[in-house]
Order: structure tokens, then C-alpha cells, then sequence
């Protein structure tokens, strides 16, 4: 019997009002999570794949506006009391945030950064404590944690303050991970770190939800594959199988623009998300572009994938 | 706690960066005097003072003023170091005595003001940028900054003719005359309270500014994702961070006692360091002025030093930008 | 959503009415003779009460307030203006030389800049000013003295932020001379840190003033707001309540700082409080 999925997200929209702009950042995404299953969300910068992070924690501000449902583990996350919303977070869903440096608090050292919440949702009882937090240091690559753990997050380098977020969101023993592109601005040496921790959390048998707009790695750690574009998803299905054959032009570009298959661009630049055109939000850089690209268009199922095209109508 | 090697070697180049000031000042309050337009004596001594021909001869002498600038200012740092401030010829008695009887009345009720200043500001300017968006909040930043850009003496006045002159509540002078524990305690509570309202007006302000940039900042949200209540993100993370600067404000606050005091003490006749220069000023009475300057200038430093030192123990961060 | 336009309603209210204070000022300084209805200098019956004729009644001198306030106006804004102006110009400078051509330089100008910060300003003012007795322009000068640390810190801190920006290093690659690209790059750039700047070191200039003329040490043939203050306080005026001789310039005082704040306020974002100092 097939298991319920551990995240079930559907038609999810977000919607953020600034001075009289309404910025579409997301629209209409649906996804399920399976157990044990990494997921890939991909796509260009600023194409709405960290707020739909963010969103699933109900970590947006109050400025946004949401619709569309959350469930984790069938529970609606946003029917939730703050209490019972504050004992999923961490616990149970952890997101690994983008720019580490920020992302820690600078007056304490690592070893409280992982202490304080871990003391929060009582995970292990105080005797362990130390040596779990020290145990989570080593796995994520520290090779001294004794050290490691007394140093404030000014005295580390980039590198070091990522494995630190990584191991304080790991700590605290998370069923679902959301990885908000863990390896922006890193050099290749830490990307293939960070692609071992993330590697070894899937071993565990954990969920992975990676956010990045590197493809190779999602191509190495995810079985499912989202592709996103302006706010939507333009396709979906097994990593495998859009790879070896992309079906919408959005993902064939971003292929062709990858170094090894020729580095070249797709024409144009995103749409404005706060006058977004009517029908596909691609057609203007589309090569395939025609007079039925106007009309809005869902996502089409062909033989077990999602695409958003009118080519596969 | 959080002090590095970088840190300790930027608390060393400021200590030299102090020194260096105080010797500037001494400098410049040993020159100043001797340089200005008109007779050296007087100058040194005050206007207004009678003195006899032979006086003026042994204060030449005592000053040293035939001898050349560089053995005058040696002598000079001697007497220092010897704490000898010089001598006021107006209310004939050396300068350091009347230092330190005046002073104290000062600190001790500036000492209170800043504490309270403490105590109310602090709090409410905390919750005000935390739930900046509040009507109370608005409310209260208005009038903080209402309150700090009147200048402190103008508020002092106000105060003196609402509460002294118009009411009648408080006594007008008279500070010394009973050593009655009510009689002092009545004259004080006017000058106590309008520099707990500066003192705390600014924290205030200082405060919620603090909260209010650690606020938007990327930690608060990731704590916030891993399950922690608001409260406790309150309390446990942007508290302590949002407190550094107004610590190493209130400090230096210790170093402006004295300057903070000379208004008060003039508008509510206190009997303090204020007043003490307030009289020095209007009988041009150079001994005290120049001997005040001093003492202010090393409090000063003596603050910021402890300011520094804060600074690094508090926040790691401190010394790497230099 | 409502409540946000509100709000920016509001918040631009208070910027048009304190242009419209300070333009008002300054309308009564160019020109006094216009608005004040007698010359600073003629004498009336001292200590009357206000009526029709003496708006704001007249002083112990008997001069007609109201007139002496408008004439204040002039004093007092010339006085932040120059010391404020004076203090920016070298705090600019110095920011910009230290900023952009770092090394040795920087070193000096920086530990220059720290000793001036030490240094106590209203005592060193007061000492200064009770030796020297300085007309109008020594006050300017020293006031500007003691203010132009903080602005010289930040603009020295946005400079070295810039100087490594791209297109500062490309204009350098492009042959431009570094005076051209202080001017025309850097300049623009560091101009919303010293809009703020400059209303406070006005403000502060003009809080000293007040403060030195209350402590009887400044220009005494000048009429400022800050002396007429001074003058009722030793004059009587306080004793007798004549709230209509110091509370005016009183008020003229705050209003101004309050408006030349919020005037430094135009650049802020929330979050980024600048002007609380």
C-alpha cells in the first residue's frame, strides 16, 4: 500500500502588495513529497522557488497573502495554532537558509546556535546533548568540533558558517529538509562538500527538498524533478527523465546553457512580476511562440510527466 | 567571552589613540592661557583679581613664566601628577578641593538620573520597535524625538516656570542650607526628572532604532524557522543584540556627567560641579575652568576606554572592519 | 494596504511642513525688515505685556520681541548653517581622501579624526569661548570644529564601499583622474549619508549656540533666538513668567531642529534609523 506523501502542497499561491505593485510571485504550485524521496525545484534567480520555501513554514510576512493549501503529514500547516506550527518547525521541517553568514546569530558561538533550539523541542536529554551537538558537527565536515563549536560565526569563513547552518538544522533530527540553494556562491570544493552532507542526510532516510539553480545538483541528488518559471511550474516528473529529454522550451534553453552543452543564453529577460503577460509567461523568449501561447494553459500530463506547453496539447 | 587577538589589538590602538587626545588636551589647556592675546597673569589667574605688584612677581615665578615654554610644561605635568590643579583665586582655595567637594553632589544625582533613565527607557523602547507598527509605538517615538531635539536647558526652564516659579512646588534655591534629608530630596526631584526624561527618552529612541535594524536581519527569521517562539526570539536573540550599542552609549553617558550637569545646575541652582563652572565662567575664573576641563576630559577617556572594552567583550564582531 | 498609504500620506505632510518652516525661516532672515513691524532697536516701555501693537510685548530693554525674534532668525540659522556647512565640507573631505586613496593617509586622517571625537565639545567650546570672547565667525568656526568626526567616519566608510565598486573601477581602468571620479561617481552616492548628516550637525550647532549664549559666552552684540532666551533667564523674564518673551524663540528654536531632522529623515528606510543620535 502506498504510503501517504509527507508534504502535499496544493495550488499554492502567494501574493505580496508594496505600494500599490501586486507582485504574482507564485502561482498555482503543487507538489507531493514523497518519504525518503529527494524533490528538486529549479529554475533562474528570483524565479519564486525560495519563497515557496518560505511559504511552507508560513515564514512569509504578514504582507503576503497565501492561498492554496499546505498539508504535512495531512495536517493543514496553515490551520495550525502558532504553538502547535511552532512544534512542527525545526522538528519536524527544517530549512537550511541561503546566505549563512546572515543567517546566524553573530554574538554566539556555534555551539549555541545549535543548543538553543535543540534545548527548545527537547530532542535528547541534557547529558547527551554535548555529545550529539558534537557528533552533528563532525557529520557535516567540521574535523575538530571541540574548536569548531567555541568559534563565533565573524571568525569563520563562508564555508564553515554553511556547514554550521546545515548542522544546526540536522540536529535537531528533521523528517522533511528543505535546502534553500545550499550552494550559492560556493567554490566547487565546498559545493561537493555540501553535496556529501546532503548525500548522507539522504541515507538516513530523510526527505530532501532542494531549491537551487544548479542542475547538476539536482541532477546527482534528486529522483523528482520540478522545473519553474516566473512563478510557475513549467514541468515536472522524474530527474531522469526531463534531463535525457526536456519537453518545454524553457527547460531545453536552461539545458543548452549549461557549460558542457554550449553555454548558450536564452534570449530575453524574466517578465515583470508585477505586469505579467496573459497566457505563458514564456512566450516572449520562446521559440516555438504562436497565437495559441496567449491563453492560459494548465499543466498537461503526458505519460506520467507535467508540462505546461500548448506544443503538447 | 568573545574577545580575539584582533580585538585586543584594536582596544591597543585606541588606548593609544586616547593618550594621544590627552595629551593634545593638556596641550592645548596649558598653551591657551600662555598664548592669548594680553598679560599672562591674567590670563592664568582670572580677571577680576586684585593682586599686588610683589603678588604678581611670586606668581611669575611660581608659573615659571621666564623660564622657557618646554620646562614650564614639564613643571606643569609635574603638578598634575601630583594632582595639583592649581589654585582659584576667586574662592581662594585650590582647585582640586573644590573639585571634589562639588563633584560629588553631581554624580550623585546625575548617577540617579541615569539609572532611571535606564529603567524607563530602555523597556518601552525595546516593545516599541519590536510592535513598531502599534498606534503606541507611533505615539511614543514622537515624543522622544520631541524631547531630544529640544535642547536640555530649554526643557529645564520650561519646567522651572511651570513647576517652580508658576506652581510652587518646589523650592527655587536654598540647596545647602539644612542637610535635611526631605529638603534635599525635594530639591531634586525637578533637576532628577527632567534628565531621567532626556536619559530615557534617548534610550528610548536608541533602543527601538536597535530592534528595529535586528529585526529585518536574516537571523531572527531562521531562528524563527526552527520552532522558536516570538517571545523568546525577543528575549533571547535580538535583546541581547540590540542592547550592545545602547550599553556602550550609556557608558560614555558617565563620561558627559559633568558637562550634562552644567546646565541643570544652573537653571534649578544646584550646588554642584555644573554650578562650579557656571561661576568660573562668569568671573572668568581660568584656574577652575582650565582644572574642570581636565578632570571632564579624563572621565571622558576613562569612559570610552570602558565603552571599548564593552564593546569587544559584548560583540565579536568588534575591530574587524578597521 | 489602506493603512500603509496613510501612512506615507502622513509622513509627507510632515516633510511639506517642515520645508515649509524652514523656508519660512529663512524668508524671515533674508529679509526681516519686511515682516517685523519695528527695528530691532527701538526702545519702548520695558516689560510689557503682549497687545496688538507689541505682538509678543517687549523685553526689559523694551524692545518689541516679536521684531527681535524675526531678527533672531537671521542669527540663528547663519550660525547652524555656516558651522554646519563648515563641518561637513572638512568631515566630507576628509572622508573622501581617506576613503578613496586608503594607506597611510587614511591612518593619519583616521587617528586625526578619533582625537577630535575625544575631545569633550561643549567643555573644550566653553573653554574656548571663555578665553577667546569670539565674535560671530570664531563661534562658527569652533562649532564647526568639534562636529565633523562623525560625518568624515561615514562618508570615509561609503567611499571605501565604493571605491571598490564596478563601475568606480572601471572608470579608474578608463583613465579618469581621481578628483573626476570622486566628484561624479562617488559624490552622488554618499550624498543621502550626508543629507542627514548635515541637518544634524545644524541641528547640533544650533542646540550649541543656544547653549553658549545661555551660558552668557557668545557674540553678546548679537541677537539670537538662543539669547533672547539667555537674556530673560538674567533678565527677570523667568521670575515674571513672561512665557511670551523666551518661549517663542524657544519653540523657534525646536521647530527648526525638528523640521531640519525630518529633512534628514527624506532618505531613511524603516529599520534604518540614522538620525537618532
Amino acid at each position: 500500500m502506498k504510503k501517504n506523501p509527507l508534504l502535499q502542497v496544493s495550488d499554492l499561491s502567494v501574493t505580496f502588495q508594496t505600494n500599490g505593485d501586486t507582485i504574482r510571485a507564485v502561482t498555482g504550485f503543487s507538489c507531493q513529497l514523497d518519504y525518503g524521496i529527494c524533490t528538486a525545484i529549479i529554475g533562474e534567480s528570483g524565479c519564486g522557488k525560495s519563497v515557496i520555501a518560505h511559504a511552507i513554514l508560513r515564514l512569509l510576512p504578514e504582507t503576503a497573502l497565501v492561498t492554496g493549501s499546505v498539508q504535512f503529514k495531512g495536517k493543514d500547516l496553515y490551520s495550525l495554532s502558532l504553538e502547535e506550527l511552532n512544534a512542527i518547525r525545526g522538528r519536524q521541517i527544517g530549512i537550511i537558509f541561503q546566505s549563512p553568514d546572515r543567517a546566524l546569530n553573530p554574538t554566539y558561538r556555534i555551539y549555541r546556535q545549535i543548543d538553543v533550539p535543540l534545548r527548545n523541542h527537547q530532542v535528547v536529554p541534557e547529558k547527551k546533548r554535548k555529545d550529539h551537538i558534537l557528533t552533528t558537527l563532525r557529520n557535516v565536515g567540521f574535523s575538530h568540533p571541540n574548536e569548531a563549536a567555541r568559534l563565533f560565526p565573524c571568525h569563520c569563513s563562508g564555508g564553515m558558517n554553511q556547514r554550521a547552518v546545515t548542522a544546526v538544522v540536522l540536529s535537531l533530527l528533521p523528517d522533511l529538509i528543505i535546502a534553500d540553494e545550499p550552494t550559492k556562491g560556493l567554490d566547487s570544493l565546498r559545493v561537493s562538500d555540501v553535496k556529501s552532507s546532503l548525500l548522507k542526510v539522504k541515507d538516513e532516510g530523510r526527505t530532501l527538498l532542494l531549491v537551487t539553480h544548479d542542475i547538476c545538483l539536482a541532477q546527482d541528488l534528486s529522483e523528482e524533478l520540478l522545473v519553474m518559471y516566473a512563478g510557475e511550474i513549467v514541468e515536472s516528473g522524474k530527474t531522469q527523465d526531463i534531463l535525457q529529454s526536456p519537453m518545454h522550451p524553457y527547460t531545453r534553453g536552461l539545458l543548452k546553457s549549461l557549460p558542457e552543452n554550449g553555454f548558450i543564453r536564452i534570449p530575453g529577460s524574466a517578465p515583470s512580476y508585477a505586469n505579467m503577460p496573459s497566457g505563458c509567461r514564456f512566450q516572449d523568449r520562446c521559440a516555438y511562440a504562436s497565437e495559441r501561447c496567449n491563453n492560459n494553459l494548465e499543466l498537461l500530463n503526458k505519460n506520467g510527466r507535467m508540462v505546461r506547453c500548448h506544443l503538447f496539447c | 567571552m568573545g574577545a580575539s587577538f584582533l580585538s585586543f589589538h584594536y582596544l591597543i590602538r585606541k588606548i593609544f589613540r586616547y593618550l594621544f587626545s590627552f595629551v593634545i588636551i593638556l596641550l592645548v589647556v596649558f598653551l591657551l592661557p600662555r598664548m592669548m592675546p594680553g598679560d599672562p597673569i591674567a590670563n592664568l589667574v582670572g580677571e577680576d583679581v586684585y593682586l599686588s605688584p610683589q603678588k604678581i612677581l611670586e606668581l611669575r615665578s611660581a608659573f615659571g613664566l621666564d623660564s622657557p615654554l618646554h620646562e614650564q610644561f614639564f613643571v606643569y605635568c609635574m603638578k598634575l601628577y601630583q594632582l595639583d590643579l592649581g589654585y582659584s583665586f576667586h574662592m581662594h582655595a585650590p582647585v582640586s578641593s573644590l573639585l571634589i567637594d562639588r563633584a560629588a553632589w553631581t554624580l550623585l544625582y546625575i548617577g540617579i538620573a541615569i539609572v532611571c533613565g535606564i529603567i524607563i527607557g530602555v523597556g518601552p523602547g525595546e516593545k516599541a520597535g519590536w510592535e513598531s507598527e502599534k498606534w503606541w509605538a507611533h505615539f511614543l517615538s514622537a515624543g522622544a524625538v520631541l524631547i531630544s531635539s529640544t535642547p536640555p536647558y530649554l526643557l529645564s526652564l520650561i519646567v522651572l516656570v511651570i513647576f517652580v516659579y508658576h506652581f510652587g512646588w518646589f523650592p527655587l534655591k536654598g540647596f545647602y542650607d539644612t542637610f535635611d534629608i526631605t529638603s534635599i530630596i525635594h530639591h531634586l526631584v525637578l533637576p532628577i526628572s527632567v534628565l531621567t526624561v532626556f536619559y530615557a527618552s534617548r534610550n528610548f529612541l536608541i533602543m527601538r532604532g536597535a530592534v528595529l535594524s535586528e529585526k529585518c536581519q536574516l537571523y531572527p527569521q531562521f531562528v524563527r524557522s526552527l520552532g522558536i517562539p516570538e517571545k523568546d526570539i525577543l528575549s533571547g536573540h535580538i535583546r541581547k543584540n540590540a542592547i550592545i550599542p545602547l550599553i556602550t552609549l550609556i557608558a560614555l553617558d558617565f563620561g558627559f556627567l559633568f558637562s550634562g550637569a552644567l546646565f541643570i545646575e544652573i537653571v534649578f541652582s544646584l550646588n554642584g560641579m555644573g554650578s562650579l563652572i557656571y561661576d568660573a565662567i562668569l568671573s572668568r575664573d581660568y584656574p577652575v575652568l582650565t582644572g574642570s576641563f581636565l578632570v571632564i576630559s579624563v572621565f571622558v577617556i576613562m569612559a570610552n576606554i570602558l565603552s571599548d572594552i564593552l564593546c569587544i567583550v559584548l560583540d565579536p564582531r568588534t575591530g574587524r572592519n578597521e | 494596504m489602506k493603512r500603509g498609504r496613510c501612512k506615507r500620506t502622513l509622513q509627507d505632510i510632515s516633510l511639506y511642513l517642515c520645508i515649509g518652516v524652514i523656508t519660512l525661516f529663512f524668508i524671515l532672515a533674508i529679509i526681516p525688515e519686511v515682516f517685523a513691524p519695528f527695528p530691532e532697536n527701538k526702545r519702548f516701555i520695558p516689560y510689557m505685556d503682549p497687545d496688538t501693537v507689541h505682538f509678543l510685548g517687549t523685553d526689559d530693554m523694551g524692545y518689541d520681541i516679536f521684531s527681535l525674534l524675526i531678527y533672531a532668525a537671521r542669527i540663528s540659522l547663519l550660525i547652524g548653517f555656516c558651522a554646519g556647512g563648515f563641518s561637513i565640507f572638512i568631515g566630507t573631505a576628509t572622508g573622501l581622501v581617506s576613503g578613496y586613496f586608503r594607506g597611510w593617509i587614511d591612518d593619519l586622517l583616521m587617528a586625526l579624526t578619533d582625537i577630535v571625537l575625544i575631545i569633550p565639545k561643549i567643555p573644550a567650546i566653553i573653554l574656548i569661548s571663555a578665553f577667546l570672547r569670539p565674535s560671530i565667525w570664531i563661534l562658527i568656526l569652533i562649532l564647526g570644529f568639534f562636529s565633523w568626526e562623525t560625518t568624515a567616519r561615514v562618508v570615509r566608510a561609503r567611499t571605501l564601499q565604493m571605491s571598490t565598486s564596478g563601475h568606480v573601477l572601471s572608470a579608474r581602468s578608463l583613465g579618469f583622474s581621481s578628483y573626476q571620479i570622486l566628484i561624479s561617481d562617488i559624490v552622488p552616492v554618499i550624498f543621502p549619508v550626508l543629507l542627514p548628516k548635515f541637518m544634524l550637525t545644524i541641528t547640533g550647532a544650533m542646540i550649541s549656540e543656544a547653549s553658549l549664549s545661555f551660558l552668557g559666552l557668545s557674540d553678546p552684540t548679537m541677537n539670537s533666538w538662543g539669547r533672547m532666551i539667555s537674556d530673560a533667564f538674567t533678565h527677570g523674564g523667568f521670575i515674571r513668567e513672561m512665557w511670551w518673551w523666551f518661549l517663542p524663540p524657544a519653540i523657534c528654536i525646536s521647530g527648526a531642529i525638528i523640521s531640519f531632522i525630518r529633512i534628514g529623515m527624506v532618505y531613511e528606510k524603516p529599520g534604518q534609523e540614522t538620525m537618532v543620535e
